[in-house]
């Protein structure tokens, strides 16, 4: 085996704005928002204008183009430079109008039609379509591809909107936090934003007071609170309560924000010394000091065993630990320390409720008997097992759960699961698929595999959507019901940075034909055009996914590994 | 295997309904071969309609699992309900001579397909690797065209030609396309050992530079031997339908002469 | 292998939906990346189409292909990357879908031709053919084939369609040759429901064909009897109704033999237990018998004792009674007889005290008690004897029955004899006959005429018994039918009677084919053939049971039975056997479960009168022909 090298990637190898100029740079240094930054405080290595240079440029819109689309993950945050934008409040425009897919389960009677509708081409797309599709501002860098909105007036006449101007910032939280988009936001005028990765947002973060504060506050003010109340652990406390944990709760964030791209590219080297390299969040013997609770990306749960580590489990959002050591604690008992480590699984938020916060808020209401809150590790709900569980598991029956963080499958909520043992390579699941999705497979029955486990290259519907990270057109989405995601092919454009982004290599792109089987060309270049096609978990089929539902052995099934234990249901 | 046993307990409690029927109907001087007939006549059907669930997977009918599951139990339940009917294990008369032998081809293929379905996928597992029928000529081909590398490639830097000549000779015809199917078939071992042969009886006329190369063949042998093992039981899993799925018709058209006949003159 | 082949760009979908797949990869050689086109041709004859623009040729490899390649498209726009085309092949699957229409086609053919060359199904071989035929039936449809017996055959398709909505019995076919005691398609052939609603029959409910060598036919058990008979029970040990009070001895015995009496007094007799059979089979022949056991003849089995009887029972035709007065023409009478003459006495005192005798009264209708009534008739039917002898006795007795039976009656009398016996009456003397009759026959003798029996069988005597039941039988309470009555009583009179042939022959009041009730004289043994549906073999039993003594397994005498008195009316339904009933259980003590054969059949048999018709042989055309 040929063995490919590669360097480490480093910070700033590649800029996030290809023109940024000095005088861009200079020009920015000048605004009250980057002038209120203490430019000293900044390490030489990573300067304030090196940041502005490399992790920020500047997005000019028209009036009419969409900033950010409710729903999208994005990776970066928005400066005001200048002109005004609208921000869509609840309910929030409908997602035809954001460039999403419309989607309708379909009847019995259109499901039929599927049997006689299919066309024999192979990626066959009617290119009439694409000209009555909602308006694309078509840009030379394909990244830079607006969708715009036909009718402003009529949406603001419509709906509820407020007034960003000059100054404001905007989309922190869901670049920091990892979590969608919560509204739209669109140029009511022609604008010019400051487009600042997440990279540069953390340095500012970091090493900058004015912007901790401003961010932090923010994020309190607006998303903390709703979060918390909404765990198992906290949802017993009233507002006043509930305001005080959050003030008193601290963020940190751990990882990179783009893991997939590293992630990929150190695939082939050694995984074992991949997991020292992932950032430690807790310390396996330390004294704990705080609830850790997840909020957003996957952790590793590992024990240290012989001269490796064992993974017993990981977390994911919702999750919290140390709750447990914190309380035996409380009531006395010595030396308690931490049981496991914990580190990143890529980017990770995590939030660390005080010890002191916890005692006066869950503690005690422990020990007034009242019903509710877990005492310990993961939710005791539906059939995940507790963490206590996990810690006599044998090295054989813990390890498909580390083969799947390893490969990062627990990302999925929809991995493709097959049993080989039971798999009888008949391919009826590709041909389901291809029957429900216009004589085109959405998925390739190859992929990793494990003794007599493989988990085919179909779309895992991750928990966190690396591949929605920079579509320019937001053709990639979640629905807003179920949560899948899927592409809207009418307004991908083949820029290929879902299937790039994508760490499973889930995202095909296929040149589309006519229905002669004959390629669609680029009439300027002559070059197909081509589009990212991907499982959809069947979203319109009133069977739901084709592929198991087709397996005449009971072989392969969609899984969540959050839900896979070893032994466990996955169709065994 | 408890779902199975529940699809077990149907096809008995069908049998043991029509049977009942038949021999009530025969006690009360009626015709049990239209109870007979008309009770295996739909678990044909049923068995047929398997194919055309296939073809219709985005309706909701039913997990194809479960179907397979009632198709496999209700094969079996047509072979009773058969020889219920017939009464005979061979019956007499050409047409229904004719019907049986498929009927039984029919129902022999659909054993044999159950039990390379149930016994091939664990051997395709324990075989260490996984490959797509369709891309098996062209893995085969990129194997070929490395080896065939790798041999040129030796030649070129030993100066010596042991290698190639061997490869000629010998090795060529295995790298040429699947080997030992039939031997794959019954789980034989006869590929490892010939690959395993054919590299060591080589060694010793080569230097050490060369049996670097020959270590990089025998890799690509042993990959291409996997290979073929893939090949041969994945045909043999695509094939035996072949045999089971045009009989199955045929089977199904002479029933329904068959059912044509018995209204016409027996109505 | 490859790290990354699974990869976006490196690895595109599969399409198993495909029906085509590459030829060169079909032959093992590097298949192009591009596959066949959706018309099976190959679409991989080069890898890109480069595009001509500002005037230059550029690429258009696809990156997933590699990209740009090095060497760039030709001068004149060709792509460097040329193979000749391939013969992409069909994948299995569209294979599969192909041999499967195939074969479909290959049997839907198959039957075609063998429905267009083989219309009538015979001869050639049919692949339609439901199977041979039972020998029985495979030579009458040799000829016309399948529509012998299906009616549909050969109709064509509407003649199909129609058939498959007309309900067709293949019964009517059956019949064509078949016949039946009865009606065809009601159980049994016999009307036994009396009216009830029964089921209508088919033959193939229990006969089925094309099973080869021998017709399949239902083995009839208790269930499917059940079908119909409300009567409903498991096997013949179990629930099976108990025999009739009188089974198997329904009707009366034509011969009055008393079992009781012969076996315990006169076989016990010393005088004749030399003569005495040893065991039933002395008399009856069992060997070869089903349900009859006939006795052996009267010669064999009787005569030893009772062949002397016979004989010594005569018979009076007529006698000379006492007259009071002469009232024949003396003269007339002299010249009849041809006698010399005598002088007629004055005081006429008749030779004869004796009264006529009754068959003589009978046949005048005269009383046979007052001389002053009967003697002038009598002396006139002397007078006529005289002259036309046995004519004159002839006509008297034809006009008695409707047919004459006066020639039978008369069998053997000389004309002769009686003319000299009416002569020497005629004269009031006695009759002296020359010799003395020994052998039997008819006879004057003195003051009669009479009949000797020659021996058993005696026709006269038979005919005269017959002509005595014939006559008496008549309506009316008259003088006449009571002189009838009487004449008769003496004829049938065991003891007196002629022959003595109502001492062992029943006479029994029957009905004829009208309706009328005549007394016959049961004459010959009379077989059980009113049972039609039952059946049982002695032979085989006694073969299983041993000849000597197993009749009496069954067979028990019942010695208060009151077997002669029950003769003596000439009721034949109102009697009592000499043996005591045969009840179930003595069947039963074999005839059960894990014993002998217990199935309905074996005792009752389903059909009436199962035989052929004449028109049967109209289905074979060379006998039709001949019969023609």
């Amino acid at each position: 085996m040929t063995i490919t090298t590669q360097s480490r990637p480093q910070r700033w190898d590649q800029p996030f704005g290809s023109d940024m100029t000095d005088a861009d740079v200079e020009r920015l240094l000048g605004i009250p928002e980057i002038r209120a930054i203490e430019a000293d405080k900044f390490p030489t290595r990573i300067s304030l204008a090196g940041i502005l240079r490399n992790d920020a440029r500047i997005m000019r819109y028209k009036a009419g183009d969409i900033v950010i689309r409710e729903g999208d993950y994005g990776n970066s945050a928005f400066l005001v430079l200048n002109g005004s934008l609208r921000v869509v409040l609840a309910p929030g425009l409908p997602g035809e109008m954001l460039g999403r897919r419309k989607i309708q389960k379909k009847n019995f009677w259109q499901a039929l039609k599927q049997l006689w509708t299919q066309k024999k081409s192979p990626e066959f797309r009617d290119v009439q379509r694409y000209d009555q599709k909602a308006g694309l501002r078509e840009n030379k860098d394909p990244g830079s591809t607006h969708v715009f909105l036909q009718d402003v007036p009529a949406i603001l006449d419509s709906n509820k909107t407020a007034i960003l101007n000059e100054g404001a910032l905007f989309g922190e939280l869901a670049a920091l936090g990892r979590t969608p988009r919560t509204s739209t936001v669109f140029s009511e005028s022609d604008s010019e934003l400051l487009e600042i990765r997440w990279q540069g947002l953390r340095e500012f973060r970091k090493y900058d007071q004015g912007w901790r504060r401003l961010i932090d506050e923010r994020y309190r003010q607006n998303a903390l609170k709703a979060h918390l109340g909404a765990t198992s652990i906290f949802s017993h406390l009233d507002n006043d309560d509930l305001q005080e944990v959050a003030d008193n709760t601290l963020f940190e964030t751990y990882g990179t924000f783009d893991w997939h791209l590293s992630y990929k590219k150190m695939q082939g080297q050694d995984r074992i010394e991949g997991v020292k390299d992932e950032p430690e969040i807790t310390l396996e013997g330390t004294y704990p000091d705080g609830v850790l609770m997840v909020r957003a990306g996957f952790a590793r749960v590992s024990v240290q065993r012989g001269n490796g580590r064992q993974t017993i489990t990981y977390l994911g959002a919702g999750d919290f630990y140390g709750a447990d050591e914190l309380y035996r604690a409380w009531k006395g008992e010595l030396n308690v320390s931490l049981k496991v480590t914990i580190t990143a699984l890529g980017y990770v938020e995590v939030l660390r409720v005080p010890t002191k916060t916890i005692e006066k808020h869950l503690f005690a209401y422990w020990e007034s008997g009242r019903p509710g809150g877990t005492r310990d590790g993961k939710p005791d709900q539906g059939r995940r097992r507790r963490l206590q569980d996990f810690f006599n598991q044998t090295l054989a029956e813990g390890a498909l759960q580390e083969w799947a963080v390893q490969e990062r499958f627990v990302n999925g909520t929809q991995a493709m699961l097959i049993n080989l043992d039971r798999c009888v390579r008949c391919d009826d699941c590709v041909r389901a698929c291809s029957a429900t999705h216009d004589g085109n497979p959405r998925f390739v029955r190859h992929g990793k595999t494990f003794q007599n486990w493989m988990v085919a290259n179909a779309c895992m519907h991750c928990a966190d959507p690396v591949c929605m990270i920079g579509c320019p057109t937001g053709a990639i989405h979640r629905t807003m019901s179920g949560g899948m995601v899927v592409i809207n092919d009418d307004t991908c454009i083949g820029c290929e940075t879902c299937a790039n982004s994508c760490p499973y290599s889930n995202i095909r792109m296929v040149s589309i034909r006519d229905d002669e089987g004959e390629l669609i060309l680029d009439p300027q270049n002559h070059k197909p055009i081509i589009k990212a096609t991907k499982c959809d978990l069947c979203v319109d089929q009133v069977t739901g996914p084709a592929c198991a539902f087709a397996c005449p052995h009971d072989a392969l099934n969609r899984v969540d590994f959050r839900d896979v234990t070893w032994g466990g249901d996955m169709g065994a | 295997m408890k779902k199975l046993w529940g699809y077990i307990a149907f096809a008995i409690a069908y049998f043991v309904l029509v049977w009942v029927w038949t021999l009530k109907v025969e006690d009360s001087l009626g015709y049990p071969e239209f109870i007979s007939g008309g009770g295996l006549f739909f678990i044909i059907f049923f068995l047929c309609l398997f194919n055309l669930r296939k073809r219709l997977p985005f309706l909701p009918l039913w997990p194809a699992h479960k179907w397979f599951l009632l198709h496999t139990v209700t094969g079996f339940l047509a072979l009773f309900l058969f020889w219920l009917h017939a009464g005979v294990l061979w019956p007499k008369g050409l047409y229904v001579q004719i019907l049986s032998i498929l009927f039984y081809i029919t129902t022999l293929s659909g054993i044999v397909g159950l039990i390379i379905e149930k016994v091939y996928p664990h051997l395709l597992t324990r075989i260490g690797l996984e490959c797509i029928y369709e891309r098996i000529p062209r893995d085969i081909a990129e194997i070929r065209n490395k080896a065939e590398r790798l041999v040129l490639e030796c030649t070129e830097k030993t100066g010596s030609d042991t290698l190639a000549q061997h490869y000629l000779e010998t090795l060529g015809w295995f790298f040429q396309r699947p080997r030992f199917f039939l031997n794959n078939i019954f789980g034989g071992q006869n590929a490892q050992t010939w690959v395993k042969e054919q590299c060591s009886i080589l060694e010793r006329f080569l230097n050490q530079a060369e049996r670097e190369y020959l270590e990089q063949i025998f890799a690509l042998a042993e990959t291409k031997r996997k290979i073929d093992f893939h090949y041969s039981l994945q045909t043999m899993l695509k094939n035996w339908l072949l045999v089971h799925v045009p009989l199955a018709a045929a089977v199904m058209t002479m029933v329904i002469w068959h059912l044509i006949v018995i209204q016409v003159f027996f109505n | 292998m490859d790290e990354n082949k699974f990869d976006h760009d490196k690895s595109p979908y599969e399409r198993p939906n495909f029906p085509y797949r590459c030829g060169r990869g079909a032959l093992w050689r590097t298949p192009c990346f591009k596959g066949p086109k959706i018309d099976g041709s190959c679409g991989g004859t080069q890898d890109c189409e480069p595009f001509f623009k500002k005037g230059r040729w550029s690429c258009r490899r696809e990156k997933r292909y590699g990209g740009s390649c090095e060497e760039g498209p030709g001068p004149n726009g060709e792509c460097s990357w040329q193979r000749p085309p391939c013969a992409p092949r069909k994948t299995i699957r569209a294979n599969r879908g192909q041999i499967s229409l195939l074969v479909v086609a290959a049997i839907l053919a198959l039957l075609a031709t063998s429905q267009a060359l083989n219309p009538d199904g015979g001869g050639f071989v049919s692949i339609s053919d439901a199977g041979p035929l039972s020998k029985a039936h495979e030579k009458f449809t040799a000829t016309q084939g399948c529509s012998s017996c299906h009616s549909a055959h050969g109709k064509g398709p509407v003649g199909w369609i129609k058939a498959v909505f007309t309900r067709e019995d293949i019964s009517v076919s059956c019949v064509n040759c078949h016949s039946f005691g009865g009606p065809d398609s009601i159980p049994h052939n016999n009307d036994l429901a009396k009216g009830r609603e029964v089921m209508k029959t088919e033959c193939i409910m229990c006969h089925r064909e094309h099973n080869g060598q021998r017709m399949s036919t239902l083995q009839s058990t208790s269930v499917q009897c059940n079908t119909c008979h409300k009567n409903k029970f498991e096997s013949f040990t179990k629930g099976h109704p108990e025999f009739p009070e009188k089974y198997p001895y329904f009707n009366r015995n034509s011969i009055k033999f008393d079992h009781g009496s012969h076996l315990n007094k006169h076989f016990e007799n010393p005088k004749f237990t030399q003569k005495a059979p040893s065991s039933c089979i002395g008399c009856h022949q069992v060997t070869l018998s089903d349900r009859e056991v006939r006795p052996q003849a009267f010669e064999k089995i009787c005569a030893d004792c009772h062949g002397s009887q016979i004989k010594k029972k005569e018979m009076v035709l007529l006698r000379l009674p006492e007259f009071m007065k002469n009232h024949i023409d003396h003269e007339a009478l002299t010249q009849a007889c041809n006698s010399p003459a005598h002088e007629a006495e004055e005081e006429f005192l008749s030779v004869s005290t004796e009264m006529p005798a009754l068959i003589s009264t009978f046949l005048l209708d005269v009383p046979e008690d007052d001389p002053e009534t009967y003697e002038q008739p009598l002396q006139e039917l002397i007078m006529a004897m005289t002259e036309d002898s046995i004519l004159s006795v002839e006509d008297l007795i034809n006009t008695q029955t409707e047919t004459p039976m006066a020639h039978k009656l008369l069998t053997g009398l000389n004309p002769e004899v009686l003319k000299r016996a009416a002569c020497s009456w005629g004269l009031n003397l006695e009759y002296e006959p020359p010799v003395e009759a020994k052998f039997g026959g008819w006879y004057a003798d003195m003051l009669e005429v009479r009949y000797k029996p020659m021996g058993h069988r005696d026709p006269v005597a038979k005919a005269w018994v017959e002509f005595a039941l014939a006559v008496s039988s008549k309506e009316g309470d008259g003088d006449k039918e009571a002189r009838a009555v009487a004449m008769r009583d003496q004829v049938i009179s065991p003891k007196e009677g002629v022959g003595g042939c109502v001492k062992c022959h029943a006479v029994s009041e029957l009905a004829d084919a009208e309706g009328n009730k005549e007394l016959k004289v049961e004459w010959r043994y009379k077989d059980v053939n009113n049972r039609p549906h039952s059946q049982y073999a002695h032979s085989s039993h006694i073969e299983i049971m041993g000849k000597t003594s197993s009749c009496s397994n069954c067979h028990i005498l019942d010695g208060k039975a009151e077997y002669m008195a029950s003769f003596k009316s000439f009721d034949a339904t109102n009697w009592s056997s000499n043996f005591a009933s045969i009840k179930r259980k003595a069947c039963v003590q074999c005839h059960t479960e894990s014993q002998i054969v217990q199935d309905c059949q074996t005792c009752h048999v389903y059909h009436l009168d199962p035989g052929f018709k004449k028109k049967m042989h109209s289905g074979n055309k060379q006998i039709a022909e001949r019969l023609k």
